[in-house]
């Protein structure tokens, strides 16, 4: 089984522990695998900082709070693994457009502490996405930077439209791309609908 | 042989066959193999080379170069020195000519004169234009038409007219294919919408399958009112249940059905500029078929009526809501469908009923219709609150079937508006009984109100624009646009009560209020924050007992800016709906006071030097935890959900 697969499964258990720990495992195994540096990642800090909204609200049993708890507890610890392994990752790739892009999104979710958490500003997670965008200006998902832009100037751009409309196709490229990156593309898919909601003029 | 012998099979570029045969040494066509890699032999001629006898030395080594390609690129017609006949026959010009040289090589009139020259040049892409030019130059005459023997001339006059012949083919070709390519696109969007739609459409059925098999039984009970209360025609209740029946037995079937309408129905959608296309097919279910046919009778019923006007409703609000109901139907909101409908069909029965009313009046009308009439009646009619309220809490007192005693028509219109208002706004007719709700629901009534009759107004041109470019994900908010667009006048009156309410009793305090029909509603709203607990302290969560340093008023709004200027932030705290804010952005009427309130809230309640998480903070009613740091003095949010 691919390891994509057992991280899923792991995840879907709500495993997350284990997860960081067989993501360990795995980026040993496999140290240039830019998808094993982003996976980790998003596992790390999903799991620092949302962890208490997911065992409140999506995955919710008798024992929420002492798995919330245990999670908070371990925040030190993740805090210096997430450090440690976009530093790494950095290192290595810091001229892939995959990681630059996914890796800055996963930067944001720290919101305004990634400062604190990776050591890189609001302005650097920006570059990174758009150096992405320039090292892979084909790549759909990449493009979503250069669409938010044009959101903001011209909501009722014919491409952009066409560009919101892959968000929502099932089974379009930009789509199957996401789906590629399992719960992290869950994530960036679940921001790209909300961005589109904003772009039209629709609430929720 | 020449030919042959140009030709160097080593060479990286095939050299262009000569235009005419030559004959050369051995000598010379090894140093032409040698030197001429990049270049291509055009022509050589040799004429009249007793002339080169004057020839200095440096001509015959201009000519060498040229010939073993040095950096003599265009055409060169000097005639060969005496040296080079041993490489030449005679009466032979010499062109050698780099590829780049293309406009040197047609500026050689003389060669115009051999058909080798024609082929030749008939592979360049300025050819055509060159042809063009030449015939200008011939037809008007220019100096140059002296240069063109009349072989040349011929020959120019019979390219160019094969060349506006072969343009003229060409533009009716590229004529058909762009059509085709047209047809084309249009049908592969088509198509893709199709498909999309029909997606979309399967999905929004499955998903709200078991609604509307639970409405079956509202359907019963509904009817059995009608029919009790002689209310009106019922046969659109028993059609669907038929159709649903017969889904159960031998599973949904799609199929796509074309429908013929009258011309009183095409008049009225013309009328209210609705799709009249959108009418006449539908790919959908048993079911949803059944809701279409209803909608056109609806449609042919409402042109009928002609005194619906008097009776206060205007042919335009159920037109939009008869064309929500298909819209909502054939994206396969069938449930929704059904209400919509449900409704259009008791505004008709209830405009029938009140005519007859009328009509009664003048002869003997008894007491209680009177006042039924005077409280609901026109209330109702004109989408006033005070008879939907009452009568909704009527019913929620009393069991339908109890309630609907001497005037059945305006307490099932009654009861249909409310849902059909309620419902699908977002009002929900459980905030009259669901007194947890009440505040919730007290405030979606109040105070948005006038936002919701003002989107209707300011979204309508967002909704329609997006609908234009064919977004598939925009069809629910089709059918949304247009119930809105048919509520509009209700709302519209709703609110003017509203205020004029306010307006007439400036002094009035909740007691009063209460004693009033939309007091109903305040008296849940004051009591349900009782029930709700005001603070909930995790087990684990972090304890706000101990006392920290302030930060700073500039550094809340600096906090704020943190989330909301940057777009990846914001869409981090607020995109994700597992964080559960939508409610919350509703109540403070917007995302960065949400972050004010809780950057408020949180001040001297958490430390500077550490990551603080699951924080529970108040905010208004609402419990929001919160995950962040303090960093720099500035108060920073990680996260933020309800639970």
């Amino acid at each position: 089984m691919h390891w994509k697969e057992q991280l899923r499964i792991l995840e879907e258990h709500d495993d997350f522990d284990v997860a960081i720990f067989f993501m360990e495992k795995v980026i040993e195994a496999h140290p240039h695998d830019v998808e094993a540096y982003l996976f980790m990642l998003f596992r790390l800090m999903d799991t620092m900082i949302e962890q208490a909204c997911h065992f409140s609200n999506v995955s919710i049993t008798p024992v929420s709070e002492i798995k919330i708890a245990y999670y908070n507890a371990q925040e030190e610890r993740y805090h210096k693994l997430v450090k440690q392994y976009f530093d790494i990752a950095y290192e290595k790739l810091s001229q892939n457009a995959e990681f630059l892009f996914y890796g800055a999104k996963i930067a944001s979710i720290s919101c305004g502490l990634s400062t604190w958490y990776l050591g890189i500003d609001a302005d650097f997670i920006i570059n990174m996405m758009e150096k992405a965008a320039l090292l892979n200006p084909d790549n759909i998902v990449y493009q979503w930077t250069h669409y938010i832009k044009v959101g903001d100037k011209n909501p009722k751009d014919t491409k952009l439209l066409q560009y919101i409309q892959n968000i929502f196709e099932e089974g379009s490229t930009l789509r199957k791309l996401l789906k590629e990156k399992g719960s992290l593309g869950e994530y960036i898919l679940e921001l790209m609908q909300y961005w589109t909601r904003g772009v039209l003029g629709v609430s929720k | 042989m020449a030919r042959k012998d140009f030709r160097t099979p080593t060479s990286p570029i095939s050299a262009p066959e000569p235009l005419i045969n030559l004959r050369v040494t051995p000598q010379y066509h090894q140093n032409f193999q040698a030197q001429s890699r990049q270049w291509h032999p055009a022509l050589l001629i040799l004429e009249d080379p007793a002339q080169c006898a004057s020839w200095q030395e440096s001509d015959y080594w201009d000519v060498m170069r040229m010939l073993f390609g040095y950096r003599l690129s265009y055409g060169h017609h000097e005639i060969l020195p005496p040296e080079m006949k041993q490489f030449c026959c005679d009466n032979t010009y010499i062109y050698y000519v780099h590829d780049d040289d293309r406009s040197q090589i047609l500026r050689q009139w003389k060669l115009y004169d051999f058909d080798n020259f024609w082929s030749f040049i008939s592979h360049y892409p300025e050819y055509e234009s060159c042809v063009c030019q030449l015939q200008s130059i011939v037809v008007e005459n220019h100096p140059i038409k002296k240069q063109l023997s009349s072989r040349a001339i011929q020959r120019i006059a019979t390219e160019h007219r094969a060349i506006m012949n072969r343009r003229e083919q060409q533009r009716c070709r590229d004529e058909e294919a762009t059509v085709l390519r047209q047809k084309q696109q249009e049908t592969a969007e088509r198509l893709r919408q199709q498909t999309l739609q029909e997606q979309l459409m399967y999905a929004a059925y499955q998903q709200q399958e078991a609604d509307v098999h639970e409405c079956v039984i509202t359907w019963e009970d509904e009817s059995e009112c009608y029919r009790m209360y002689d209310f009106g025609d019922t046969s659109h209740y028993e059609k669907r249940m038929k159709q649903l029946r017969d889904m159960q037995q031998r599973g949904a079937v799609y199929t796509k059905v074309a429908y013929d309408l009258d011309k009183i129905v095409r008049d009225i959608l013309q009328s209210q500029e609705c799709d009249i296309n959108a009418y006449t097919t539908l790919h959908g279910n048993q079911l949803q078929h059944a809701v279409h046919q209803e909608c056109i009778d609806l449609l042919a019923q409402t042109a009928a009526q002609h005194n619906l006007s008097s009776q206060g409703l205007h042919p335009e609000v159920l037109v939009n809501c008869i064309d929500a109901a298909r819209e909502y139907n054939a994206t396969g909101f069938v449930s929704k469908a059904c209400e919509v409908a449900n409704f259009c069909w008791s505004a008709l029965e209830c405009a029938k009923l009140l005519a007859n009313h009328t009509i009664a009046a003048a002869g003997s009308i008894t007491r209680n219709v009177a006042m039924y009439s005077a409280l609901y009646g026109s209330a109702l009619l004109e989408g006033g609150v005070q008879g939907i309220v009452m009568a909704v809490n009527d019913m929620v007192q009393h069991p339908i079937q109890t309630a609907l005693t001497v005037v059945a028509g305006e307490y099932v219109f009654a009861y249909h508006l409310s849902k059909m208002t309620f419902n699908l706004l977002d009002l929900g007719i459980t905030a009259m009984v669901d007194s947890d709700r009440a505040k919730e629901r007290w405030d979606a009534y109040i105070d948005p109100l006038n936002r919701i009759i003002d989107a209707i107004t300011d979204k309508q041109t967002t909704f329609r624009d997006v609908v234009k470019t064919g977004a598939a994900l925009t069809v629910g908010w089709k059918a949304q646009a247009k119930l809105l667009q048919g509520c509009g006048v209700l709302y519209r009156s709703a609110r003017d009560k509203i205020v004029e309410f306010v307006n007439n009793n400036p002094l009035v305090n909740p007691e009063q209020y209460m004693a009033t029909a939309e007091g109903t509603l305040l008296k849940f709203s004051q009591e349900a924050p009782k029930q709700r607990p005001k603070k909930e302290v995790p087990i684990f969560g972090t304890e706000l007992t101990e006392e920290y340093p302030q930060y700073t008023h500039e550094a809340i709004e600096k906090g704020i800016d943190v989330v909301m200027k940057i777009r990846n932030n914001e869409h981090h705290v607020f995109g994700q709906k597992k964080h559960k804010l939508d409610s919350l952005i509703q109540a403070f009427g917007g995302k960065e006071q949400i972050i004010r309130e809780v950057l408020m809230d949180l001040n001297g309640k958490v430390p500077f030097d550490k990551v603080f998480l699951y924080v529970p903070v108040n905010i208004g009613d609402y419990l929001v935890h919160v995950n962040g740091r303090i960093l720099n003095g500035i108060p920073m949010i990680s996260t933020l959900f309800i639970k």
